[in-house]
């Protein structure tokens, strides 16, 4: 085969495939039992933290809104995915230092995507990613307003902390492809336009682990799955 | 009519049926035998054809995967612009440029053509010119047509100039077209990378021949008269997709080859296969290659972890190899286990001995303590290395009263009571933080022992200590062990003399409940102390312990230089029924040493308690002592670099560094009995690069800062212990250092160096914009803003101790230096974060910290020159 016919070739296969992305898998995350009080952070170590909180500050493992759904799940595909690469959306994602505290806690982000690293405070900020499959790093932002833009080239979930503040922790799901989503207030989430076909989804929790949950769609079709979290 | 056809004369018989038979017979036969030559005795054929259809499959997987990945809205654009730059240059106005340039170029053809002419009339002309001048006279028109010539090139070149000039322009002008295409061209190619490497891995399948594949190594081996023999293997006959990332999970031969990294430096199409995994590298049947079907053949495949046996053949002297960690913890618990001390075992012959010098055991233990412990080591204490030698008591009260008896001719003092008035409470918590429990283990706290994995631990375990020795001997032990044993590996930890009392008065505490009948011994016949020395040297106690009146005996068993290849029939399987292997006898006799005695043969190796793993790895490290060795210039060597590195890694071994530091990525056990990792000891392969030579020097020799207010980080409790290195031993591990830094070792005064006076402001400036105080303290000022497990080494010291090129290399990228160091990087990837300061030359900048956090260290300790 000449380029020539592969190209055309390719151009047309390419063409006629790409249209069937349409169906939803959408619900919420649930949480069962009594919510765990957060860990009182104490902040005495910087005068700079310590003022910028006038409540006292809890940390943000268990956040369990007010109609029992859990907050900060990271919801996936896992398996099923036929297609292997997909661009990266050009949004850029914040990953911020607010008040000696990362915002958000539990931040979901796609392969290849730029994930901006922002400082608040007016005091020495240090993020240290725990990585194994993309290089881990550590860079200090010591003045206020400094950003650093970073992309992840391999699919993980990884911790992230300060080593200056032992208090500061957060997460970082890396996915090679677009459907995922970080459950908020309403502990809903909603994986969209999805090709036809069958899944597996998974919910993962900062403590209480990982469920997941096998669900088939159909082209344009649109299914609702609720995961449950129970207190330990 | 048989009969009839015996009355036919003989000449006259007709055996035609008979040719026909045979005949019919023979052409059979050659048959069979072309078929069976060709096919059945080819399985090879069958595999490669087999691999040629599933690498298809595979790579036409990949092809299609890589085809749906295609951007294909990029690819559209792409092909258009293609055709728009094609057409381009199909142009009129292109066109027209191609021919203008066309005629330039023929005009300046013609034109050099002219001037070459000019040139040789010039030239001829001044040869007659000089010839006339020589014979004596000046041919003058000779001169005038030279004069013209002349003329005529210079004018050519004028034109010529001119003619260039306007080629390179209209060149430059085409080339925008040219290039145009050609980036359109790259684009494309690059995009479709990965189809077209796919497709091209296709296409060679499909032409693929099916042949034998060979590797032949002209020189690897030699024959008994030291000529070069060539080895040939044929393994990548079968064992087709060793390289190929897609056969990653297919099955067996085609799978690809686990290890990438090893086969980088070890290529196999150089190499070949059967240096490493044996196995007969000409056949060509699965059954006959491996070994499993051919009885003679000696070298049947190592199968599974063993097949690191064979690194050995090449890197005997080695005792670290980064890329077969199995076999490295085989020698490191071989060297560990002592099996030097009664075995000769090539490359580690001058190991010292593993067990405690024996000639004043008086002095530190009780003559009922030393025979329970003869009797039975494990019985006082599972976890010992000592082998339990199974004496009956009569051996047992021998050896001691022979121990006794020497004791009793060596002299050594102690101060007697001064161990009195110690806090065994105080002493515990002295004993749990300065680090003793890094090798000792006391009680339920087996953390370390597990973190190292062995069923051993590599110091005493001291849970009954107190029912062992006496408390003078163990005040001043833990004071000095070298006072008592010079060659001991025990360190000291400078205790004060009040925290030895502490430790002693807990140690003392520490006592086994344990009923024990104690005999009365018969210690002091001479007949009995005889004897003792006979049991001694007949089990050879002195492999382990030196012990007087032993000093010029030789090993007492076996040398294992060949025992890789002991074959079954020299080995005795007594009356047991396991199997008749050389794996069978080992495994056997490394899980119990006397499991072949028999009423006729008696066994004298000890008891071990290996678990399974470590008689694995023992059987590993057995079956790796041969004498085969391929030709030297295949054989590691050794360069003065490596030499020191190796020498320097045998000793961190004696010392046990390892233990409470991360050293080649091996160590720092320590870390399961600390509160927080913080508080670990610091990772050692880099220090080379790191610290000054004089400083490792001072020190190597004396740690006595550790711990102390100005050290390097003072709220650490773990301290250093001191080793009494002999000046040697200091310089082997300062070579050993420098050698894994890959630097000289060479003597500079450091405390000359002076701070750039133009940068040492700005360094300061830019330190307390970094915040860098936050978390490092100097001298006594301490970060409020951290707890002590966050605080960073003191600065105040970085004057006297680091050196000034790895401050700035460490500035740029702590992580790179240090893997999962907490001290983040001011400059991801090069920049820095201040433009403004000195420009934004962020290497500028580290110059300027480094000045500053040279500035405010205290100056170095006195040198040895100056001391």
């Amino acid at each position: 085969m000449s380029r020539k016919t592969l190209l055309k070739l390719l151009v047309v296969t390419l063409c006629i495939s790409g249209q069937v992305f349409a169906a939803d898998i959408s619900g919420k995350v649930m949480f069962e039992g009594k919510a765990p009080k957060g860990r009182r952070l104490r902040m005495d170590a910087d005068k700079v933290c310590k003022a910028a909180h006038k409540k006292p500050v809890r940390g943000e493992t268990v956040l369990v809104n007010s109609d029992s759904t859990l907050r900060n799940v990271i919801v996936y595909v896992k398996e099923g995915l036929r297609k292997k690469k997909f661009k990266a959306p050009s949004e850029k994602l914040v990953f911020d230092q607010k008040g000696c505290i990362y915002t958000p806690h539990v931040l979901a982000i796609q392969t290849g995507q730029e994930l901006e690293v922002r400082n608040s405070d007016p005091t020495l900020h240090n993020v240290h990613s725990l990585s194994k499959k993309n290089p881990s790093f550590n860079v200090a932002q010591p003045i206020k307003g400094m950003k650093l833009t970073k992309k992840f080239a391999k699919p993980e979930l990884f911790k992230v902390k300060c080593e200056v503040h032992s208090w500061m922790g957060a997460y970082i799901g890396v996915f090679s492809h677009p459907y995922f989503a970080v459950t908020g207030d309403d502990g809903s989430f909603s994986l969209k336009k999805l090709p036809a076909g069958e899944y597996t989804i998974e919910a993962w929790h900062e403590k209480y682990g990982t469920q997941t949950m096998n669900v088939s769609v159909g082209a344009k079709e649109s299914k609702t799955v609720d995961f449950t979290f129970k207190a330990k | 009519m048989f009969e009839k056809r015996a009355q036919v004369p003989i000449e006259q018989r007709n055996y035609s049926v008979y040719y026909l038979v045979f005949s019919g017979l023979l052409f059979l036969g050659t048959m069979w035998a072309v078929v069976d030559e060709v096919s059945t005795r080819r399985p090879w054929k069958d595999h490669q054809k087999e691999y040629l259809d599933l690498a298809e499959t595979k790579f036409q997987d990949r092809l299609d995967e890589a085809v749906a990945e295609v951007d294909s809205f990029t690819l559209e654009e792409l092909t258009e612009q293609l055709q728009v730059a094609r057409d381009s240059m199909e142009s009129a106005t292109y066109k027209n440029v191609m021919e203008q340039y066309n005629s330039t170029l023929e005009e300046l053809i013609d034109v050099t053509r002219e001037h070459q002419f000019a040139k040789s009339r010039g030239d001829e002309a001044y040869y007659f010119y000089k010839k006339s001048l020589r014979e004596g006279r000046e041919d003058l028109g000779e001169k005038a047509k030279l004069k013209e010539n002349e003329a005529e090139m210079e004018k050519y070149e004028a034109i010529m100039e001119v003619l260039e000039a306007k080629k390179d322009s209209i060149l430059s002008f085409l080339n925008t077209y040219r290039l145009n295409l050609k980036e359109i061209q790259k684009e494309i190619s690059d995009l479709l990378e990965d189809v077209e490497k796919w497709q091209m891995k296709k296409r060679r399948i499909d032409s693929a021949p099916i042949q034998i594949k060979q590797v032949m190594m002209l020189d690897y081996d030699r024959n008994p008269f030291g000529d070069p023999k060539a080895r040939v293997d044929r393994c990548q006959t079968c064992h087709l997709g060793w390289h190929e990332e897609v056969m990653e999970n297919a099955p067996q031969p085609y799978t690809k080859h686990p290890l990438p990294e090893l086969l980088s430096i070890h290529n196999p199409e150089t190499y070949g296969c059967t240096p490493c995994h044996r196995g007969q590298g000409p056949a060509l049947t699965a059954g006959f290659a491996h070994g499993n079907e051919d009885h003679y053949w000696e070298n049947p495949l190592l199968e599974g972890k063993e097949v690191y046996a064979s690194c050995n053949e090449c890197h005997e002297n080695q005792s670290s190899l980064k890329r077969a960690q199995d076999f490295t913890k085989a020698k490191r618990l071989m060297i560990e286990s002592g099996c030097h001390g009664c075995h000769e075992i090539k490359g580690y012959t001058d190991l010292p001995k593993i067990g405690p010098e024996l000639n004043r055991l008086s002095y530190k233990t009780s003559a009922n303590w030393v025979f329970r412990w003869v009797k039975n080591p494990k019985e006082y204490n599972p976890h010992t290395r000592m082998p339990n030698f199974k004496f009956d008591d009569e051996q047992a009260e021998v050896v001691t009263a022979y121990l006794m008896d020497i004791s009793s001719k060596n002299q050594f003092t102690y101060e007697k009571g001064a161990y009195v008035g110690g806090s065994a409470n105080r002493g515990k918590l002295v004993f749990e933080t300065v680090g003793c429990q890094a090798c000792h283990v006391v009680g339920e706290n087996t953390k370390v022992r597990e973190a190292r994995g062995t069923s051993y631990d590599i110091a005493p375990e001291l849970t009954s200590v107190g029912s062992k020795v006496n408390p003078d001997w163990a005040y001043d032990w833990v004071k000095n062990p070298r006072h008592y044993n010079p060659t001991t590996r025990m360190p000291s930890l400078r205790l004060t003399d009040r925290e030895a009392k502490d430790v002693v008065a807990y140690l003392m505490t520490l006592r086994d409940e344990r009923p024990f009948e104690e005999k009365v011994l018969d210690l002091a016949s001479s007949r009995t102390i005889e004897r003792g020395e006979s049991v001694i040297r007949e089990f050879g106690c002195y492999g382990c312990h030196a012990i007087q009146g032993f000093e010029k005996e030789s090993r007492i068993s076996v040398a294992l230089s060949n025992f890789g290849r002991k074959k079954v029939e020299e080995m005795d399987f007594g009356d047991t029924k396991v199997s008749h292997t050389w794996h069978g006898w080992v495994t056997n006799k490394l899980r119990n040493a006397r499991f072949f005695y028999t009423d006729r043969i008696d066994q004298k190796m000890p008891l071990y308690a290996f678990n399974e793993e470590e008689v694995a790895l023992l059987r590993l490290f057995l079956l790796s002592q041969t004498k085969d060795s391929p030709d030297k210039k295949y054989v590691q060597v050794f360069d003065r670099k490596e030499q020191n590195i190796e020498a320097g890694r045998r000793l961190a071994i004696n010392y046990n560094c390892q233990q409470c530091h991360m050293l080649e990525e091996e160590g720092a056990h320590i870390g399961a009995i600390l509160e927080d990792v913080a508080f670990l000891p610091p990772p050692i392969t880099g220090e080379g690069k790191k610290v000054q030579e004089l400083w490792l020097h001072d020190f190597l020799e004396n740690p006595s800062q550790v711990g102390q207010p100005n050290s390097i980080r003072p709220w650490i409790k773990t301290r250093m212990p001191t080793f009494n290195l002999s000046s040697a031993e200091i310089n082997t591990l300062m070579r050993f250092f420098l050698g894994l830094s890959d630097q000289e070792l060479q003597i500079k005064d450091y405390a000359a160096y002076r701070p750039d006076p133009e940068l040492l402001p700005v360094g300061e400036e830019i330190f307390n914009l970094f915040q860098c105080a936050n978390c490092h303290p100097s001298g006594d000022i301490i970060p409020g803003t951290v707890t002590t497990a966050d605080l960073a080494p003191n600065l105040e010291i970085a004057r006297g101790r680091l050196k000034p090129e790895w401050i700035v290399e460490w500035l740029a990228d702590p992580g790179k230096l240090q893997e999962g160091t907490r001290m983040p990087t001011y400059f991801p990837d090069g920049e820095s974060p201040l433009p403004d300061v000195l420009e934004g030359d962020a290497n500028k900048q580290m110059m300027a910290i480094r000045d500053y956090v040279i500035s405010i260290g205290r100056p170095a300790r006195p040198s040895i020159s100056s001391r």
